[in-house]
């Protein structure tokens, strides 16, 4: 790949004639920091310019507080139930309903970064309180976030950390809090992890909390990352973060995230973004918005270079099309597709980009869409199809083409593409409802689709 | 076509004037009837239905959209207001002095016929009908089969819309899909004859002597070989094969409907209750030996009386041997369900210390068992969770008290240490057990520990396991209240057979649903039956709370459902009935 010049990069996008502020950059800004909008409001953000969507999108768009109070019923609810696959439900059900789309796609990023899995934790009180967690803190301070999650239940069950005897100590939470936490590897030694370790000592999970076993830790003095002293665990895990190679990893991740799946960006890149990190002293939001406002993320080295997590896939277009369903159903379909939420396959969370898509996971994709489009629990806008796209003022298969490649595509259908899409529907016997939804789904099978 | 549907449907409002008294409905029919239905005063049907209070409740909740489309609904209301128009009468007063004479439908295989038979006051009835004519002509020119008119015998009309033929012969209107039924039934109009016509059904007159057609609202008899012929039973026995619960809950029922030579059904209605009773020919002769589980050795085995303690939401009671039902089920069930069968049959051994368990456990309750499900109380000072489970008892009678008594009580308390020993596992709440001895009972029980204060109240709390010996008397509680209710309640039950009625019935099995009780058990979960309607539908909560309060507020328009199989030495009757709530709305 060409070298991208960091100064330009992270340089505050301004519109011009050849990279304008228009309906395709507007869906590109608001499927990456949520999971889409619908035509109305894509117009309104092309109208307003592009640094007051951005800000809008920063900072405007905070959950109102019976919104915020409705979700805390209902996963109280689910959690009364203990039914761990609703809990997954109520989080798509967030995604879908919530005004704060950045806090939750941040939420989403974390859920992945610290990865916990209920299949093992298997305890729905738990696994939302660490949900709880990394909403609290998505788009705040990630250093208290990586305190608080080291000492979440559901995390050290997750980690076998859950006992950790200073005759014995637990390598295994201190080797992820390096590895995939904070530093990335290649950033520390096996006798960091060793000398970590004992930092952790006397941390154990009893009766779904924390308890901190004075007679279990080893009080002596360690050694790791450049600094030694009689440590207790929250220092370790605060020294762990000011090391220069945190910053560095943590904008790595947010770029790979809310900008381009591949290449890698070169450190060059990242150092102005890691610096803003530690310049903002690891607060989040400042630097999402030093990415949001960049030439990088508005440029062909962002626009259409990542692959949609089936999350993204579907959440996309229940939101782009007011689309109501039987959430239970998609939450499960996620899982088969190997994105469920609370259920991440592995420590590592999800690895996204190409790993999405592969033989058996583009049918899966495919056939996900047709179910959610043609099932009889669904509607768009409480309505059918072709009444919700008639409300928008489009009648024609031609018009619905368009409409639904400036929603839904990163690149922009061609037109000899809409017209072979086009001339397919038109085979479909039957209401002209079919028709659309036939064109629907052959859009969303395709490789544009796929886009984010 | 819906044209010809519409006609079909519409023929229930037209009718002419009364027939002769001799020439009754049974004598118009062929001996090859197979099937009829009658319904004494459709018009009181329809007022009982158009001023009910659960279909008016149905209509102003806007349910009422769902069941009929725009289309449909717009030629309904055009045919209502011409039949207004021509007979000055509001619609359903014209339909009412139409149909005053009954309404008669049968089939008969021999013609492949279907036939409608109508009969009411004259005047009105030839308003309605020529209003329905003007109606049908128009549709039927537009659908390319106009009306077609011919004279047959004796002046009578005989109208044709693509296979349907009717006509009117001294107050009684014919409508039918055979040219040959048709004919017949105007020739006995015309003509009676002495050749036998379905009157002299052997099979029908059996049935009418344990349910006579003229004391319900609707009335149908059917020759049970024409399902039979047409394997209509054969689905069910299918289903059967492969569901333990069901064959056991209707396996005799079904085996006696398809040795029957008739299946009659009879059906009230009005604004206390809807009631179902389909009757069939018994014998014991029909009864194989994998079956006789279900009516016992000399078809005579009668249910225990119901459990009603308080806030009884459902109580069943049923004859069954459980012994042989187990021990026959490779006759019963399909492989698939004998496996799960094998398998279990092992567990439940070594469970209950290496005792055969369909020879020694089963085998030594009595035949017949009582199941209660009521609303879950707690305690003052019991935790009570977010969400309430119903608690429910199983009662049964033990053959051999003594020996069984300790065997239950040792397998009960070795059951309570091994879930204390999985809850532990997995950081789930332990059960403390209690021992409570009085002369009369020996009661054991157990209570889930109080969580720490901040823990969350897991839904475990709903359940106290609790055993109780009382004489002969085994009670199995998923609750310690429960236990103790049905401990106290012992000699209040109300004996389950019926006397006084005009046959000698036994009841085999019964059910009733209470819906207060139902009412107040959802509304307890509400917020959960909220949050569960959010996510199936993405609706917001206030569309949630519309459909859950609508789901309430249904079940509280009804009062009870009952359901009873009962028989007597030659019939037997699966009785349904929804019992509406006195002077609603």
């Amino acid at each position: 790949m060409n070298h991208i010049d960091p100064a330009w990069a992270w340089s505050t996008f301004q519109p011009t004639n050849r990279r304008p502020w228009n309906l395709t950059q507007a869906a590109h800004l608001y499927r990456r920091t949520g999971f889409g909008v619908r035509r109305g409001e894509l117009q309104r953000a092309v109208a307003g310019g592009v640094q007051r969507c951005v800000k809008q999108v920063l900072h405007d768009n905070q959950e109102p507080q019976s919104f915020h109070d409705e979700m805390t019923r209902m996963t109280r609810s689910i959690v009364a139930s203990g039914n761990l696959q609703s809990l997954a439900t109520a989080w798509l059900y967030r995604m879908l309903k919530t005004s704060d789309q950045l806090h939750e796609k941040t939420t989403l990023f974390w859920h992945g970064h610290f990865a916990t899995s209920a299949a093992k934790v298997e305890d729905a009180f738990m696994m939302q309180q660490q949900n709880d967690l990394l909403r609290k803190h998505a788009i705040g301070d990630f250093g208290e976030m990586v305190q608080e999650i080291s000492q979440n239940p559901a995390m050290l069950l997750y980690l076998d950390s859950a006992n950790n005897r200073k005759t014995h100590p637990n390598e295994n939470f201190a080797r992820e809090l390096m590895e995939l936490f904070c530093l990335g590897e290649g950033n520390y030694t096996e006798q960091d992890i060793r000398e970590l370790a004992r930092c952790f000592t006397g941390w154990e999970v009893r009766n779904r909390a924390y308890r901190f076993n004075k007679y279990q830790h080893d009080f002596g003095k360690k050694s790791f990352l450049g600094t030694q002293g009689a440590l207790t665990g929250q220092q370790a895990v605060a020294h762990v973060i000011s090391t220069p190679a945190a910053s560095l990893f943590i904008a790595r991740k947010l770029v790979k995230y809310y900008v381009m799946d591949e290449p890698a960006a070169a450190d060059e890149l990242l150092a102005p973004l890691a610096q803003r990190l530690r310049k903002d002293q690891f607060q989040i939001r400042g630097t999402l918005e030093m990415i949001f406002r960049s030439n990088l993320f508005y440029s062909e080295h962002a626009v259409a270079r990542k692959i949609k997590s089936p999350v993204e896939l579907v959440v996309g277009i229940m939101r782009g099309l007011s689309i109501k369903t039987d959430l239970t159903q998609v939450a499960q379909r996620l899982l088969e597709l190997g994105h469920g939420v609370y259920f991440p396959p592995n420590v590592k969370g999800w690895d996204g980009g190409r790993t999405w898509i592969n033989s058996s996971t583009l049918l899966g994709r495919s056939n996900l869409m047709h179910e959610l489009i043609h099932s009889e629990n669904t509607t768009f806008d409480n309505k059918s199809l072709q009444a919700h796209l008639q409300n928008n003022r489009i009648h024609s298969l031609a018009q619905a083409a368009t409409y639904f490649s400036d929603l839904f595509c990163a690149v922009p259908l061609a037109d000899n593409t809409k017209d072979q899409l086009i001339a397919s529907a038109q085979k479909e016997t039957g209401h002209t409802d079919q028709q659309f939804k036939s064109l629907l789904h052959q859009i969303v099978s395709l490789p544009q689709f796929q886009l984010g | 076509m819906f044209c010809a549907r519409l006609l079909a449907v519409y023929c229930l409002i037209i009718a002419p004037s009364a027939i002769s008294a001799q020439t009754n409905f049974h004598n118009l029919l062929p001996e090859s009837t197979a099937a009829i239905l009658q319904i004494q005063e459709p018009g009181e049907i329809l007022h009982q239905f158009l001023t009910h209070p659960v279909v008016n409740s149905v209509y102003d909740a806007g349910l009422y959209d769902g069941f009929i489309k725009d289309a449909q609904r717009a030629q309904i209301e055009t045919l209502q207001t011409k039949i207004q128009d021509v007979t000055g009468l509001p619609w359903a007063d014209a339909v009412k002095q139409a149909t005053s004479g009954g309404v008669h439908l049968a089939f008969d295989p021999a013609s492949e016929g279907v036939l409608l038979v109508l009969r009411g006051d004259e005047v009105v009835l030839n308003k309605v009908f020529d209003a329905v004519l003007s109606f049908l002509q128009p549709l039927a020119a537009l659908s390319g089969n106009p009306l077609k008119k011919g004279e047959y015998r004796e002046g009578i009309i005989g109208y044709q819309i693509q296979e349907i033929r009717f006509a009117k012969k001294a107050g009684t209107l014919v409508v039918t899909n055979s040219r040959d039924l048709g004919r017949f039934v105007l020739d006995q109009l015309i003509d009676p004859t002495t050749h036998p016509t379905f009157a002299s059904n052997e099979n029908y007159q059996a049935a009418t002597v344990a349910s006579e057609p003229r004391e319900h609202t609707a009335w149908f008899w059917v020759d049970a070989k024409l399902l039979q012929q047409h394997n209509g039973l054969e689905q069910l026995e299918q289903a059967m094969r492969q569901n333990m619960l069901l064959e056991l809950l209707a396996g005799g029922l079904v085996n006696q409907l398809a040795k029957s030579p008739y299946i009659t059904a009879a059906i009230d209605f009005d604004h206390q209750h809807l009631k179902l009773e389909l009757t069939t020919a018994h014998d014991d002769e029909w009864i194989p030996e994998s079956r006789q589980y279900y009516f016992g050795p000399d078809t005579n085995g009668s249910a225990p009386s119901l459990l009603l303690p308080t806030n009884t939401i459902a109580s069943i009671s049923m004859f069954r041997d459980f012994s042989p039902w187990w021990l026959l089920a490779p006759d019963l069930y399909d492989d698939d369900v004998n496996e799960g069968i094998a398998q279990a049959d092992t567990t439940l051994s070594t469970f209950f210390s290496g005792k055969d368990f369909g020879t020694d456990i089963l085998g030594a309750l009595e035949p017949g068992a009582q199941l209660v499900v009521t609303d879950n109380q707690f305690g003052n000072d019991a935790p009570q969770p977010d969400i309430i489970f119903p608690a429910f008892a199983i009662v049964g009678t033990l053959q051999n008290s003594e020996t069984m008594q300790a065997e239950l009580r040792r397998i009960f308390i070795s059951f309570v240490g091994f879930l204390n020993v999985v809850n532990a596992m997995e950081g789930n709440p332990q059960l403390d057990i209690e021992l409570v001895d009085s002369k009369k009972d020996r009661m054991i029980t157990t209570a889930f520990i109080p969580p720490l204060a901040g823990q969350p109240i897991s839904v475990q709390h709903n359940f106290s396991p609790t055993i109780v010996f009382q004489g002969d008397r085994l009670i199995l509680s998923s609750t310690r209240l429960l236990a103790e209710q049905l401990r106290d309640d012992n000699h209040s039950a109300k004996p389950a057979n019926r006397s006084g009625s005009k046959a000698n019935w036994t009841t085999n099995s019964q059910l009733t649903l209470l819906a207060a009780p139902l009412a107040t058990i959802l509304q307890k979960n509400r917020g959960i039956l909220i949050t569960n309607n959010m996510l199936e539908n993405s609706s917001d909560r206030e569309g949630a709370e519309t459909q859950i309060d609508l789901l309430i507020s249904m079940v509280q328009l009804t009062n009870a459902l009952d359901i009873t199989i009962r028989s007597t030495s030659k019939q037997l009757a699966l009785s349904v009935e929804l019992k509406f709530q006195p002077d609603s709305k």
